[in-house]
């Protein structure tokens, strides 16, 4: 794993890619501190950050798109997958150091609170680094969300717009909740909408028509007998849903000087899981 | 020892890799030899670990690929058929990443890349990048991580392919020097020898380079011997050839005593004009070529040639995949006529119980999974007695 590690490290910087992250994320934190903290003269660096998140699922799918599709691109995932290592260590490898080349402009930017320390009237530099640290944390899963997306093609621009489609929709999560009709049979046709891309994914992963028609029909009959019973369990329920789990959102509460667990390990497990989503990915290649 | 067993591999209804079982030995270079789309990288593949196998199983020093695959794959050096290098690396570099991805103890990682370096005749290029490197270098280079981590087993993908004469030379002293290393390579102690397991579609190639061929064609091992016993196995006659400046009724006739022993072709099309062409085919054994010589002089038969025709490893090759495409013919069409067979039963059945018929009835008619073929076999009696 450590040579994997060192060798995707290294090569982020033999081409350009690796300065280019390190450089465009320093220059935005660069700009919202110059513009937040010095010229607006705000002690908080941590609301400087909450700004910039939203710029993440454009910048993190540039550094992830190639790591596992260049390697099947020009098979050099042969090499990795008949040596002796196991797939979990190729994908932790290959994770760990993107989450290096991110780590790097965002232990430079843990400067900054250091400089508000030193030269402000004001500073909270617990709240800085617990923001930093949160918004760390979200890089981080987005950086296993958009590995994974780099290990379901060969071609790196499908990869990153994949990435970029799945991290706006869940960066817009608190957002998109209000939109949806608060409607109990709209709600209820948002669920069979769900259960009917649930079945072709089904599909897609068994390659078992009557398994996963089974799979959705079940999911149907379940979504009408619970309309039937209890309609206003439907009531703006899918809004509700979005609502609960507002994971860019919760960066705020960092800045607000609350230091969130859960939204911790909600990160924590976001990351896991999509790292657990590569391996299967890679592993059902191999058996496909 | 790798045992390969029963190995399949299906795409969809396909079968690339249909039931090869095989074993190889210690010391020996394999030659896999089949036509494009035999099959031979997907075992390949299978054996090395990086696709798995539908059915079967391959056992490396009595290790499974697929329950022990970690130490399985210790065991391989595998160079694919595009060699599996990063361009932005130096092949020094390269190489080290290797012996770490290898897990080749931190104190013996240069010694082996020197080795490495030097087996391949790498040693000027060693701090190159291997983007800047040529085809030929890039073989080497994948052919040399092959080598690191003393493989027991060394899998070469059709290590030639796109080289030019000179590098296709090289390759080959390179590949017979890892069973056979000259002088110059320094050997570990108790060092066994690897099985070099290669994979080609060029003739000449194996027959050069390999102690044994595997011939492979639409997924299936169609035979597995030495040249030596495959020339053998494959030269049932003895074929003489005879190209004589006369007519082809005259030589018919000077050649007549032979013909209650030989089968006589005839062939003169490509012959200059007067010349004419005949090929004997005797029994094996028959050592004649004086006998014909001496009929032909004593005839008056100006003869341009005469020559003892032993087929080639070629012309076995093609032969024997030429039946084997045949029978591969005959078993899919005996799929598509079992596929029509049922559908047939099953359309039968759908309309006798569309027409409302007894229960009884439908159930001589509708076959019902996992039937044996006995009482498949008497329906398909019981509708030849109907037609």
């Amino acid at each position: 794993m450590i040579a994997i590690l060192k060798r995707e490290f290294k090569s982020y910087f033999n081409d350009m890619l690796g300065y280019f992250m390190v450089a465009v994320f320093l220059l935005f934190f660069g700009l919202v501190f110059s513009f937040n903290n010095i010229q607006a003269g705000s002690p908080f660096y941590a609301y400087s950050l909450a700004g910039i998140i939203s710029y993440l699922p454009v910048l993190i799918p540039i550094l992830t798109m190639r790591s596992f599709s260049e390697e099947r691109r020009s098979k050099t995932d042969q090499l990795l997958l008949t040596s002796p290592i196991s797939v979990w260590k190729i994908a932790l490898g290959k994770y760990l150091a993107m989450v290096l080349v991110f780590a790097i402009p965002v232990l430079i930017s843990c400067a900054y609170p250091i400089i508000i320390y030193m030269t402000g009237d004001y500073a909270y530099p617990l709240t800085d680094y617990a923001t930093i640290l949160a918004f760390f944390l979200i890089g981080a899963s987005y950086i296993a969300i958009g590995m994974f997306f780099s290990s379901v093609t060969e071609s790196q621009i499908i990869a990153a717009l994949l990435a970029f489609g799945f991290l706006f929709l869940m960066s817009m999560l608190t957002e998109l909740s209000e939109k949806i009709p608060l409607d109990e049979w709209k709600n209820a046709v948002i669920f069979v909408g769900m259960a009917v891309v649930f079945f072709l994914i089904f599909f897609k992963m068994t390659q078992n028509f009557y398994a996963s028609f089974v799979v959705f029909a079940c999911l149907c009959i379940l979504i009408m007998v619970l309309y039937k019973v209890n309609p206003d369990m439907f009531y703006g329920s899918v809004g509700q849903i979005l609502h609960s789990i507002p994971y860019v959102g919760t960066l705020v509460y960092f800045a607000y000087n609350i230091f969130d667990i859960p939204s911790i390990v909600l990160y924590l497990s976001v990351s896991v899981f999509f790292v657990f989503l590569t391996i299967q990915s890679i592993q059902k290649r191999r058996y496909s | 020892m790798i045992e390969v067993k029963n190995l399949v591999k299906r795409y969809g209804l396909i079968p690339a890799v249909d039931n090869i079982s095989f074993t190889l030995h210690p010391g020996k270079i394999y030659g896999f030899l089949g036509p494009n789309g035999a099959g031979k990288s997907t075992t390949m593949n299978i054996m090395t670990g990086y696709i798995a196998p539908t059915g079967g199983d391959v056992l490396i020093n009595e290790c499974s690929i697929l329950e022990d695959p970690e130490e399985a794959k210790s065991y391989i050096g595998y160079l694919p058929e595009i060699p599996p290098v990063y361009p932005d690396m130096t092949v020094e570099e390269y190489l080290k990443f290797v012996t770490e991805l290898k897990g080749v103890k931190r104190d013996e990682r240069k010694k082996q890349v020197d080795m490495a370096i030097n087996r391949t005749r790498l040693t000027d290029y060693r701090r190159r990048l291997i983007r800047n490197l040529s085809k030929g270098y890039r073989q080497r280079v994948g052919l040399a991580q092959a080598l690191l981590g003393n493989p027991q087993f060394i899998i070469l993908d059709e290590p030639t392919v796109g080289l030019d004469p000179k590098q296709i030379l090289e390759i080959r002293r390179l590949i017979r020097e890892l069973v056979i290393p000259d002088d110059s390579v320094e050997k570990s102690e108790g060092e066994e020898k690897p099985i070099v397991l290669l994979s080609s579609h060029i003739m000449q190639e194996v027959s050069a380079v390999c102690d044994e061929i595997l011939i492979i064609a639409h997924g299936r091992l169609i035979v597995m011997d030495t040249p030596e016993n495959l020339v053998a196995r494959y030269h049932t006659k003895d074929v003489y050839e005879i190209e004589a400046r006369t007519t082809e009724e005259n030589l018919n006739e000077v050649l007549a005593p032979f013909k209650e022993m030989a089968e006589f072709e005839f062939d003169s099309n490509d012959m200059p004009e007067g010349v004419s062409k005949v090929r004997l085919s005797f029994a094996k054994g028959a050592d004649v070529a004086e006998v014909l010589f001496k009929t032909l002089a004593k005839a008056g038969v100006p003869v341009r040639q005469l020559r003892a025709v032993v087929p080639t490893l070629e012309e076995i090759f093609l032969q024997l995949v030429a039946k084997s495409d045949e029978e591969y013919a005959a078993r899919e069409e005996e799929r598509m006529k079992e596929e029509a067979r049922k559908n047939g039963i099953v359309a039968e059945a759908e309309t006798e119980e569309a027409a409302d018929d007894t229960a009884e009835e439908s159930e001589e008619a509708t076959p019902e999974e996992g039937e044996t073929e006995e009482s498949s076999d008497e329906e398909e009696k019981e509708g030849g007695d109907e037609t």
